[in-house]
């Protein structure tokens, strides 16, 4: 008979096989699940930070502020806007993060971390803002016809935009705050082919502006509004935030604005009423109603506002001296 | 089976269920010990978590009360000659707008008035046509019950006052302090 020699696996054996199996499969998922909670853990922190960090670029009288903020991995700043509602009067701002660790050629990350929500800030920019070492903040006050906020315009190095013709204004912006990736073109120097090109006459680049009819198209075919800032020395604070901004979140931001307007109409409102009619501030008070009430609706439109807010600036420059808000020309 | 066949087959039984209970142990063992260094590792996770989570909402209050005088709430834009001072007559208005305890991430927030030359018992509220602007040192833009440590910052403090350079009127500064706490992970 021939002799048939094999090894026998024991029990002991076939166990020890199983569950080591086990354990190494369980060390793996539990190590891909600790590192996934670590990278969510620290893009919310960055999110947090970034919102953290948006403090001190608000403007105080300034007429604009730039900062930049500086990342140490390449990181995606996805921006996204709620709406006001009747629990949220003042809608949000919500920031979440997505970077990239490591530069092994892995793909991006699908996750983000966690959102973070701000009520107090407006942030324009794409929906979702990729840099790779640095981001840009353009801090600008928008006044209609008191200050409603300070908008925050967003970009980052790889974004790159080239303005044809922009008004005097802008250029002067561009001068002496020497924006990073923002060129102006000149007669001797066209647009670099890969820039986005933004128009202020004309209508064949990536973003076209109409001053006079107040109105950014994106694409050819996305067209959104703006109004001008009651400050007649930089009235385009709005305007920045229309080029730069996706245009659905620019809409949403934009209803932020006119719900935050009409609670600071309704303050302003209860300020002059406190003060007795002192240098004539009744005058105004119906005014402020009239525009509290109306920027209150969810219908209403920024532009709907400006005939009144035009009145009021006009009641509030007369009110010499003690203006509600300051008289700006 | 002879007796001597079945004694072998006892041991050898005997044997095996000593194995598979020393493996049973060893599982049980395998399962608490891994258990435990789960529970050690999210304890400490969750714990590092909370005090960024704190870390992170102070410095946010820190920021914040730094620069709530830019606040269009609270500036004072009656005048270009004062670009960090608080609006003493808009900050009185503000509790009464009740949307405006969620446009801050705060669950306290006053403004302190600071008079080192008044009698005044401290916490003195300023109320509208009674108190204020004089006999009070305490305005509170969003109300908390409970006692919060708070972040503060020194602040010029600017209102309409109808006795300076009377008939017309002027704007008296004064001197201040806002508090706020931010909110914490329960509220």
């Amino acid at each position: 008979m021939k002799n048939k020699r094999g090894y026998e696996f024991s029990y002991a054996w076939i166990f020890a096989i199983i569950i080591g199996a086990a354990i190494i499969f369980l060390a793996i998922y539990t190590v891909t699940q600790v590192i996934g909670l670590e990278r969510f853990k620290q893009e919310t922190k960055t999110g947090k930070k970034l919102g953290i960090l948006l403090n001190p670029i608000a403007t105080n009288l300034e007429q604009a502020k730039f900062a930049t903020i500086i990342v140490p991995d390449e990181t995606k700043v996805f921006n996204n806007c709620t709406l006001p509602s009747q629990s949220q009067f003042f809608g949000s701002q919500d920031i979440s993060i997505s970077a990239k660790q490591g530069n092994l050629g892995e793909p991006w990350p699908e996750e983000t971390g966690a959102k973070v929500s701000f009520h107090n800030r407006f942030l324009f920019s794409s929906s979702a803002t990729h840099a790779n070492e640095e981001f840009y903040v353009l801090s600008k006050p928008f006044l209609y016809p008191f200050k409603i906020a300070d908008l925050m315009i967003l970009w980052s190095d790889k974004e790159y935009f080239c303005f044809d013709n922009p008004p005097a204004e802008i250029s002067n912006d561009i001068e002496r705050l020497d924006f990073p990736n923002i060129v102006e073109k000149t007669p001797t120097e066209p647009c670099p082919p890969s820039y986005t090109t933004v128009c202020f006459q004309g209508s064949s680049c990536s973003i076209s502006v109409n001053l006079n009819s107040k109105t950014v198209t994106h694409g050819g075919s996305i067209t959104v509004n703006y109004e001008d800032s009651f400050d007649d020395t930089d009235p385009y604070s709005l305007l920045y935030a229309a080029i730069f901004s996706n245009p659905e979140e620019y809409e949403c931001q934009v209803q932020r604005l006119v719900s935050r307007a009409s609670t600071l109409a309704n303050l302003y409102k209860l300020k002059s009423e406190n003060l007795n009619n002192e240098c004539g501030r009744l005058s105004i008070q119906q005014d402020l109603e009239v525009y509290s009430t109306l920027a209150s609706s969810s219908s209403t439109k920024l532009n709907d506002l400006n005939s009144i807010a035009g009145e009021i600036k006009e009641k509030n420059d007369a009110l010499t001296p003690c203006r509600l808000f300051e008289k700006l020309d | 089976m002879t007796p001597l066949h079945h004694a072998g087959f006892l041991k050898n039984s005997t044997k095996a269920q000593m194995k598979i209970q020393q493996m049973a142990f060893l599982l049980v063992a395998i399962t608490v010990f891994f258990s435990m260094i789960f529970l050690i590792y999210f304890s400490l996770s969750i714990s590092s978590v909370r005090n960024s989570g704190t870390e992170l909402q102070d410095e946010e209050t820190k920021e914040l009360v730094r620069k709530l005088s830019a606040s269009p709430e609270l500036a004072f834009t009656s005048s270009s000659d004062c670009s960090s001072c608080i609006d003493l007559d808009k900050a009185l208005q503000i509790s009464k707008i009740k949307d405006y305890e969620k446009l801050w991430n705060l669950n306290y927030l006053f403004i302190e008035i600071i008079r080192p030359s008044s009698t005044l018992p401290s916490d003195t509220e300023c109320i509208s046509s009674t108190t204020y602007p004089d006999n009070c040192n305490k305005i509170t833009i969003i109300p908390e019950p409970e006692n919060y440590a708070t972040k503060t910052a020194f602040v010029t403090l600017v209102r309409w006052d109808p006795d300076i350079n009377a008939p017309v009127g002027g704007y008296k500064y004064e001197f201040g302090r806002i508090h706020a706490s931010p909110k914490t992970q329960d509220d």
